[in-house]
């Protein structure tokens, strides 16, 4: 019975095993002398082995992993299941020239070479877990291993959230894998592949000829594995070696026009919309001061139940390279948390948790560890801190649950711009491991809760709509609003009460309608109403997203610009109006006398309205301005609306004016004086409605602006006399 | 007239400007339009049916036997035995047609079929027929003009107090007259008294059809779960003639209930997924283990029946020898075109290696032919060494009682009409069942890495792939 389920089980292996054709050649190992190892307990040579067909000095000058001292181990990397504490025992030797004791005869016959998979990455980089098991935390390997998983929380895995074995906020409805790109059935080394290969070979769009899709003329396989050049792609690698998000994916076919892509793709790096949250742990302090099996950790996002939290990235401004302009930016997401450990010799080498344990195992006190390190031998022991910070490239989810929540970034709680809790380490602010690309655009804190990073005002270079404003010019335009509403209460309410003093009404029920107002004159008017209505409330929301929300912020920031755009061609064509038809005249005063003029006008507003005198000039369809209208328009058409849809559209389209603003005080500037004018607009709002009313009856004016017929208004006018 | 446009023009241009506001907004609008295709949302599309007709107060009194209730049902429902006795729930056999791989027409079907479960219903009519539609098929005289001998109640009982026995006829303590009663739609009680139960119990014969079925969980199922699915919703057909195929009776792909009757060629939002359906079936993906509660059969050795062991429930009996069950049985692979051939009797077994009892169609080449997941069910039963043919023995009063497998293969090769020599042997069989139940929340499904890794449940090669399709080529390029 149990025999049968053996065979059978047996049987599957097999067939499962055999799915996957082996297709290295057949290894003749031999030792350090070229002599076959057989039996024995030589130790086998890889120079004579592998480097029988591999270049092996090549390889070594062209190797990532040189510096770490495992470059030099084929097998670590090269072999399915690997061994790795049999092979890290050894990992620091030479060992392309020294004997690799390891394997015995039956393994070696037995084993397979391949290209790298993901476990054999794996291996040493915690956070890869190729299978679909279920990912647990990071606490299960050896001290060496986790941190590369927490330090940005890396987990790259096929495995859905849901399933993993970790305590997640909210888990159940985390129905999507760890990474896309590993569930998508990709492996470490599509991404990180080998430089040269030829596999992995495309040409640049920029030097291929538009009639060619492929070159044929590639490396030839048999030459690239003779030199298969180790140095692997990686997104932070030297020119000529980086391998990110477009080397794969096309990003022109991404976005409308109208969604603003062109700026947020110009700015943003793919991972800071498509790495929304991080669900996996997170550190915010690593440590391995005191001895232990494992290092110390602070958790970013681990709540006080012990579940974790989603962890949304800050994003941190990233040097790249673009069209070989070195001072290209975008904001791409980080992790920032604190180091130390302990160092020694002049040279400051790194204790390991290793040595720690094994010379200071369970002290816990600083300096009595500092004194066994002195007895174990270590030169002047002493505890690095060390800010690091790790961008965010991996945990990559799939495109419909990217970031698409504009509150993200535009608005107060705004990761580009609020201050990050880096760590709880001691007082003093660590030193800098230098991450080359990062700009650190703001300053480090001491607060009461820790170490912080507080992202620094971006200048010209950013203004995130909804998350900065410019003070002084909100406070200017208050203040501008709070005294045309004192004043239009002041008057309105002397006008109310001479009114009443003055009982029933002189003017008669019935009068006499000129027509004032022309059908196309009313028709912009009223456009241009309610389109101001709409900018203003948009604008609104747009400058207050978290206070105010009537459309929803991606939806206020379209109908802003189109109802711009329509306002700007509205205004034109009245424009276009009022030069044929000859009516611009009304609006050009008089120079002639218009000093008096004013000045009767004002005072008519300032006595004569108070007891419904006459209105010192007489409204007629030919001549509908009072001197003080015609100023005021004059400033109104002439300055501030030309002013408005010129900045407007100058930080609607910035990229084309960027290279001439920047120099101006950017973004910022423009939108200082478009919020400005936007409280001008405002006021003169709350001013017109307010003057609408001061005809002889209170609604004789709005009636004219909507039938065209206005009742006649007593007046005095010199002219008539 | 004109005094009218004069007046109310304006309203016209007001008409105009509001429209000019409106554009930004209908501009700026970007929400998808839902679908309001049915194929892209049936589960919003559901059949609501109104509630069945109470016959409560149209019978009065005990019935004496299961055909006296036919005979009540066919007072109203004159044409309903005549439409059943024209289906195969009732004939258990197909029409006369010609197959591919042996001259001569043949009449397929459970009547005459061998599987290797229960081997074959020749000579076993009392058991087996305990599943038929009928009543009293215990031998070869069984009256299948008789219109009084269909059960309306295994299919219409809606009072849980019917149950049938052998030959079909009501077990006892049946309850006729709450039966008739409570006639209504077939729920999927009805179904799953002889579906669920295929092979002689719970969950034997098919992996995907249990009891756990009755009231599943959506995760189960997520059609009978969720959206509290009756079998037919899916089975449904006119005239009593249900759709739906079994392969393991039939080798068409005529009146076969398809996901798509439902759903779209590709509901998917990612084009890929859309593209894998060219090569996959629905179920590959949705169906990614069945015998997810109770243990299926996946094991059966006759030839170690007949011994004075213990025995243990899903690994021996004396009656029928030793057997393997699995629960969260992961689907073997295979192309399938939704025709298939089948063993009839009287084939040679196969030369050497395993006889196919059936055996899906279609490969790689075969564009009309998809991947699709099967329990396969492996046995050893019973052949003539000579004549180098499956025999069918005579269990039930038979090999049950005597444990002489001699005397039942002769008994079972006489009602069969076949010749035996004497000597026999034990065979290698297969018999596979494609899977489209317990189609698990998509959610669950089964994603990339499943198949495309290296550990992955596909065996491309025997599928005839290089290697791996998303690695190599795929059919498309190919």
């Amino acid at each position: 019975m149990r025999l049968l389920q053996l065979i059978i089980f047996l049987l599957w292996i097999s067939a499962t095993f055999s799915s996957e054709p082996y297709m290295h050649p057949k290894i003749l190992w031999k030792d350090s002398n070229g002599v076959l190892v057989s039996g024995d307990s030589r130790n086998i040579s890889l120079k004579q082995s592998c480097g029988s067909c591999h270049d092996l000095d090549y390889i070594k000058g062209h190797n990532t992993h040189q510096k770490y001292g495992i470059g030099q181990n084929c097998l670590l990397c090269h072999t399915a299941n690997p061994s790795v504490q049999a092979y890290m025992a050894g990992a620091h030797t030479n060992q392309f020239e020294a004997g690799l004791a390891i394997p015995p005869e039956s393994l070696l016959e037995n084993l397979k070479i391949t290209t790298p998979r993901s476990e054999n990455c794996g291996a040493c980089h915690s956070g890869v877990d190729y299978n679909k098991g279920m990912v647990a935390g990071p606490t299960q390997g050896d001290g060496r291993k986790f941190i590369s998983y927490l330090q940005s929380g890396k987990l790259w895995s096929p495995e859905k959230i849901s399933e993993s074995a970790l305590n997640i906020v909210g888990k159940s409805n985390l129905n999507h894998s760890w990474d896309i790109h590993a569930e998508r059935g990709l492996q470490c080394s599509d991404c990180h592949n080998t430089s040269n290969s030829p596999g992995a070979y495309r040409e640049a769009d920029q030097s291929r000829p538009e009639h060619l899709v492929r070159d044929p003329r590639k490396l030839p396989i048999r030459e690239y594995l003779h030199r298969p050049d180790h140095r692997l792609m990686m997104s932070d690698a030297e020119p000529g070696l980086i391998s990110d998000c477009t080397s794969c994916h096309d990003q022109q076919h991404k976005g409308v026009w109208s969604d603003r892509s062109d700026v947020h793709f110009k700015k943003l790096s793919c991972q800071a919309c498509h790495v929304a949250e991080i669900h996996s742990p997170v550190a915010a302090k690593v440590s391995e001061v005191y001895p232990g099996a494992e290092a110390r950790v602070d958790y970013r996002n681990l709540n006080s139940e012990g579940m974790l939290e989603a962890f949304s990235p800050p994003l941190l401004k990233r040097r790249i390279q673009k069209n070989g302009d070195e001072n290209e930016f975008v904001w791409t997401p980080y992790n920032v948390f604190t180091k130390e450990f302990w160092v020694h010799g002049e040279t400051a080498k790194k204790i390991n948790l290793y040595d720690l344990q094994k010379h200071a195992a369970g002290l816990e006190d600083t300096l009595q560890i500092k004194k066994a390190l002195e007895v174990a031998g270590f030169n002047n022991p002493r505890i690095i801190k060390q800010l690091n910070a790790v961008a965010i490239n991996h945990n990559v989810t799939v495109g419909k649950l990217a970031l698409a929540d504009c509150a993200a970034c535009h608005s107060p709680d705004s990761r580009i711009l609020n201050p990050l809790r880096v760590s709880s380490v001691g007082a003093a602010v660590p030193e800098l491991a230098e991450d080359g690309r990062i700009v650190w655009d703001g300053q480090f804190m001491q607060t009461d809760s820790g170490l912080v990073w507080a992202p620094g005002d971006q200048g010209g270079d950013l203004y995130l709509f909804g998350a900065e404003r410019v003070p002084l010019a909100d406070l200017l335009g208050l203040f501008m609003i709070l005294a045309v509403l004192a004043g239009v209460l002041v008057h309105g309410g002397l006008r109310i009460y001479f009114r009443i003093k003055m009982g029933p009404s002189s003017i008669p029920a019935k009068r006499k309608e000129h027509y004032m107002y022309g059908v196309y004159e009313r028709f912009w008017h009223w456009l241009q109403a309610m389109m101001i209505l709409i900018l203003l409330a948009t604008g609104l929301e747009i400058h207050w997203p978290d206070s105010i929300n009537l459309f929803g912020f991606a939806r206020a920031v379209n109908v802003h610009s189109f109802t711009g755009i329509l306002l700007a061609l509205n205004a034109f064509l009245a424009l276009f109006y009022h030069l044929a038809s000859g009516e611009i005249k009304q609006f050009i005063p008089e120079p002639r006398g218009f000093l008096s003029r004013v000045i009767a006008q004002q005072v008519y507003y300032i006595k004569g309205i108070f007891w419904v005198a006459p209105h010192p000039f007489e409204k007629r369809m030919e001549r509908k301005l009072n001197p003080m209208q015609q100023v005021a328009y004059l400033v109104l058409l002439n300055i501030l609306l030309p002013v408005q849809v010129i900045t407007g559209f100058m930080m609607w389209k910035y990229e084309l004016v960027a290279p001439f603003m920047n120099g101006m005080g950017g973004l910022e500037f423009l939108a200082a004086i478009h919020t400005l004018c936007t409280w001008m607009f405002a006021a003169f709002i709350l001013m017109h409605i307010y003057l609408v009313t001061t005809g002889d009856k209170i609604l004789d004016f709005m009636k004219a602006m909507i039938t065209g017929w206005e009742p006649e208004q007593k007046h005095d006018d010199p002219k008539e006399r | 007239m004109t005094g009218f446009i004069k007046k109310y023009y304006w309203l016209a241009v007001a008409g105009l400007s509001v429209l000019i506001v409106c554009l930004p907004f209908l501009m700026a609008g970007s929400e998808p339009v839902a679908s309001s295709s049915a194929l892209d949302r049936p589960a919003e599309f559901l059949k609501i049916r109104k509630p069945h007709l109470d016959h409560s107060a149209f019978f009065d009194s005990a019935f004496s036997s299961g055909p006296a209730v036919t005979q009540a049902c066919l007072k109203c429902h004159e044409n309903a035995a005549h439409e059943i006795m024209q289906t195969t729930h009732w004939t258990w056999e197909s029409d006369s047609l010609e197959v591919d791989w042996r001259k001569g027409k043949f009449v397929l079907g459970k009547k005459n079929g061998f599987n290797n479960f229960c081997l074959n219903i020749g000579g076993n009519w009392q058991k087996c027929n305990s599943c038929h539609i009928g009543y009293g098929w215990k031998d070869k005289s069984f009256d299948f003009k008789n219109p009084s001998l269909v059960d309306c109640l295994v299919c219409h009982d809606n009072s849980g107090s019917y149950l049938k026995g052998n030959a079909g006829l009501p077990a006892e303590g049946s309850d006729l007259l709450a039966a008739a009663k409570s006639v209504g739609l077939p729920t999927r009680e009805n179904c799953g008294a002889c579906h669920f139960n295929g092979g002689g119990g719970n969950a034997v014969k098919h992996g995907d059809l249990d009891q756990t079925l009755r009231n599943p969980t959506e995760d189960l199922d997520v059609h009978m779960g969720r959206h509290k699915m009756e079998c037919i919703d899916c089975h449904g057909g006119e005239h009593h003639n249900i759709i739906g195929k079994s392969m393991s009776v039939s080798v068409d792909r005529n009146n076969r209930a398809r996901c798509t009757d439902c759903h779209s060629e590709s509901p998917h939002t990612v084009e890929r997924l859309n593209t894998h359906g060219k090569a996959i079936a629905c179920q590959t993906c949705h169906i990614p283990e069945v015998a997810r509660k109770e243990a299926t059969k996946t094991h059966w050795d006759w030839s170690q029946a007949g011994q004075d062991r213990e025995d243990v429930e899903h690994h021996y009996m004396k009656m029928k020898g030793e057997f393997i069950y699995q629960t969260n049985l992961v689907p073997e692979y295979a192309w399938y075109n939704e025709t298939s051939k089948m063993y009839i009797k009287g084939d040679s077994i196969a030369a050497e290696g395993v006889t196919l009892i059936n055996q899906p169609l279609g490969d790689i080449a075969d564009s009309s032919a998809k991947i699709w997941p099967f329990k396969v069910h492996r046995a050893k039963q019973p052949y003539d060494k000579v004549y180098r043919y499956l025999l069918p023995p005579k269990t039930v009063d038979g090999y049950w009682e005597h444990y002489d497998w001699k005397r039942a293969l002769q008994d079972g090769a006489d009602i069969a009409g076949l010749k035996f020599s004497g000597e026999f042997g034990f065979a290698e069989t297969e018999m596979s069942w494609p899977l489209s139940h317990m189609v698990t929340p998509k959610q669950k499904a089964l994603s990339c890495t499943d198949c495309h890794s290296p550990n992955g449940r596909m065996d491309w090669q025997a599928l005839g792939y290089n290697g791996d399709p998303m690695r190599t080529r795929g059919r498309l390029e190919q």
